[in-house]
């Protein structure tokens, strides 16, 4: 009996400790089989990754946030220098206190925080005016966000230098024509009597 | 007469459209300040390139191409054509150094969109962008919305025998008797109205969680796009980003306003708060909202969309209102549009995007007061085939003032209506070579044609080259209500045919 009883402490230890072994229950999904696919998953428990974009919006309680899960939540564009697209990714309606485990948000300069939700997708939500979203039961960080080097390539600045030089030789006619003006002016004045 | 040569109109077309590339350029100068303040050195480098190319090139075609004479009205709706091109051309430049679009094409695509208060992008990773940068998206559609031509004629041109001929090119009526008090009239407005859109739905994005900073600048683009039935946002979620009621009600002020005419507002200021029942284009304007509301609703009902009648009153209000503005801002997904909304509901879509909403308004598509028009020219047509052969039957409307329905009044609506249906039938043609459905080709083709940006999923960085050419061009087309552009090619026509 003590050993059952041990036994079954660990095991609840375990799955308190390792909270992704109930999360694994759930299907994991993608914003675009979410849509394709949302009578399949409507009011489902689904896993969703992505990365945390945008805002935290606060609500009381509990909060809004932006889960984006296309190819820059893994590398951002001004890291990997490559174009697939537009953004995907579904709001995420979670605990306050599950929102604030989320440090980085992706942003210019930012790759934010790579998260896993395991909430109840709603193709529908009847809470939310029929908003297309997923409620969070658990929010897992699987990679912080980190900084991201936005800085500007060199030949911008030479073509900045250029461009530069460019507008005060298109500038030459003006004050070439003021010049004239001014002559043309002074001119007259002088033969006034 | 004299009648103009080659060089004249030349000389007199490309000179004036110096001088709107030089304001375009110098207004870069709002985002670049933005990005320093951000210290985003990258986005602020591409637009300070951006702007000493712009206003050079402005300078060079300014300067060294004197006017001949005074601008005749073919040479200003040429002058209002390329201006909207040689503008789209050049505040593409910092889109494309900024690196988030895939060609230059793709950023004329975007710019052009902004331009004309489209708002169907093709922009890549937009939730990483420069503040600068996306503030420039949404400015652009500021510009484009109050008319950049008008611009030019508010602050540059005072005095100038060319203001009249551009002013009403571009597809402005004039508000007062001077149309360059018309211009800067339209500008001080919109100016006003921004600063109080800005701070109220700043003030509300801040209650709805956001912090502060990002709030108003939030609030300070969606105000942008929504007044100017633009549809851009800063996120790619669209207003879906923000979960909001309250949000959606003030974005939809924004779009109502943006709607409606100009004029009629100015009457309302002026203590006429009547002439927004009484004028033929606000009833109009009610009735159809009305009736494609009614239609959205039975197709959302019908299709079993949505769980309730509330949520089919929230998101259908919610894109019937963005789409008959011509804004485009969205509360739901394309695709989940386009798979689960049903055909009733996306046809009914359709036509309000296609009718439009106010004439002098930041508005797209055929408007209001041209189907107003054709509605009183039935009625009249009914009337007189009631009527015994002897009896005069007229038709009056009241729009500022009351006007009798002339047969060239209605020969005009008939014939924009017609273009645009013309424009309309080409975008579809051309999705339906490629292979798209018919539903989703001219629901496309009319958002671009009717500058309005509400997608199914077409435009996408993916769609064929030429595809986006035809949607660049309703794009431009639809914002000149399709006669600038007609005539341009009339003019150029006759340009080649006298070289002969």
């Amino acid at each position: 009996m003590k050993t059952a009883l041990a036994l079954a402490m660990v095991i609840a230890a375990v799955c308190l400790c390792f909270p992704a072994v109930t999360a694994a229950e759930g299907m994991e999904v993608d914003s675009g089989l979410l849509l394709q696919e949302w009578e399949k998953y409507d009011g489902k428990e689904v896993i969703f990754k992505g990365e945390a974009v945008g805002d935290v919006l606060w609500r009381g309680d509990f909060a809004w946030v932006a889960v984006n899960d296309d190819p820059y939540s893994l590398r951002a564009l001004h890291e990997a220098g490559e174009l697939h697209g537009g953004n995907s990714g579904i709001g995420v309606w979670m605990p306050a206190s599950e929102a604030e485990r989320i440090k980085r948000l992706g942003r210019h300069g930012s790759r934010g925080d790579y998260l896993e939700i395991t909430g109840v997708f709603h193709a529908d939500c009847g809470e939310h005016g029929g908003d297309f979203d997923i409620h969070a039961l658990e929010v897992r960080v699987l990679e912080p966000g980190r900084e991201v080097d936005v800085s500007p390539e060199p030949w911008k600045w030479w073509a900045s230098l250029g461009a530069s030089a460019f507008l005060l030789l298109s500038a030459v006619p003006i004050f070439r024509r003021r010049r004239e003006e001014r002559r043309s002016t002074q001119g007259l004045e002088r033969e006034l009597p | 007469m004299k009648i103009s040569t080659y060089r004249e109109d030349l000389e007199n077309i490309l000179h004036n459209v110096g001088l709107v590339l030089i304001a375009l350029g110098l207004c870069m100068a709002v985002p670049l300040v933005i990005s320093l303040v951000a210290g985003e050195w990258a986005s602020a480098l591409d637009l300070f390139i951006s702007l000493c190319l712009t206003v050079a090139a402005g300078d060079l075609l300014y300067f060294f191409l004197r006017p001949r004479g005074r601008v005749t009205w073919n040479q200003g709706l040429v002058i209002v054509a390329l201006s909207w091109l040689a503008a789209m051309l050049f505040s593409a430049f910092p889109l494309y150094l900024n690196g988030h679009y895939a060609s230059y094409l793709d950023a004329c695509f975007e710019s052009m969109s902004g331009l004309a208060t489209t708002g169907l992008t093709l922009v890549h990773d937009l939730d990483h962008m420069a503040y600068g940068m996306n503030f420039w998206r949404h400015f652009i559609m500021f510009l484009g919305g109050q008319g950049i031509v008008v611009l030019v004629v508010s602050y540059f041109m005072a005095g100038s025998s060319a203001a009249a001929q551009l002013y009403v090119s571009e597809g402005r009526e004039s508000i007062l008797p001077n149309v360059v008090e018309s211009s800067r009239f339209i500008w001080r407005v919109s100016v006003a109205y921004l600063a109080a859109g800005t701070v109220s739905l700043g003030l509300c994005l801040i209650l709805e969680g956001m912090t502060p900073v990002r709030s108003f600048f939030h609030a300070a683009c969606l105000f942008m796009a929504g007044f100017d039935t633009g549809g851009f946002t800063p996120q790619s979620m669209s207003v879906l980003y923000y979960h909001s009621l309250p949000v959606e009600l003030i974005t939809i002020a924004f779009m109502v306003l943006g709607m409606l005419n100009f004029a009629v507002q100015y009457e309302v200021w002026r203590g006429r708060p009547r002439e927004l029942v009484k004028n033929i284009e606000n009833r109009t304007l009610a009735f159809t909202l009305l009736l494609t509301l009614a239609m959205v609703l039975a197709g959302l009902t019908l299709a079993g969309t949505f769980g309730g009648f509330a949520a089919d009153l929230r998101r259908g209000a919610y894109q019937l209102v963005s789409g008959h503005s011509g804004t485009g801002f969205m509360t739901v997904y394309g695709p989940q549009m386009g798979a689960r909304w049903g055909d009733l509901a996306l046809f009914a879509l359709t036509i309000a995007m296609a009718l439009g909403g106010c004439s002098c308004s930041t508005s797209g598509a055929i408007k209001a007061i041209r189907v107003g028009i054709m509605g009183k020219e039935l009625k009249l047509r009914a009337k007189r085939a009631l009527s015994p052969a002897s009896a005069v039957v007229v038709e009056r409307f009241h729009h500022i003032r009351d006007y009798v329905l002339t047969q060239e009044l209605t020969a005009t609506a008939f014939l924009v209506t017609l273009l645009y249906l013309g424009l309309y039938l080409l975008g579809t043609l051309v999705g339906l070579f490629y292979g798209y459905g018919l539903t989703a080709s001219a629901f496309e083709s009319v958002s671009a044609a009717g500058n309005v940006g509400l997608t199914t999923g077409v435009t996408s960085f993916a769609m064929p080259t030429l595809l986006k050419v035809v949607y660049i061009f309703e794009m431009w087309a639809g914002r000149l209500e399709v006669l600038a552009v007609v005539a341009m090619f009339a003019f150029l026509f006759r340009w080649t045919r006298r070289g002969r």
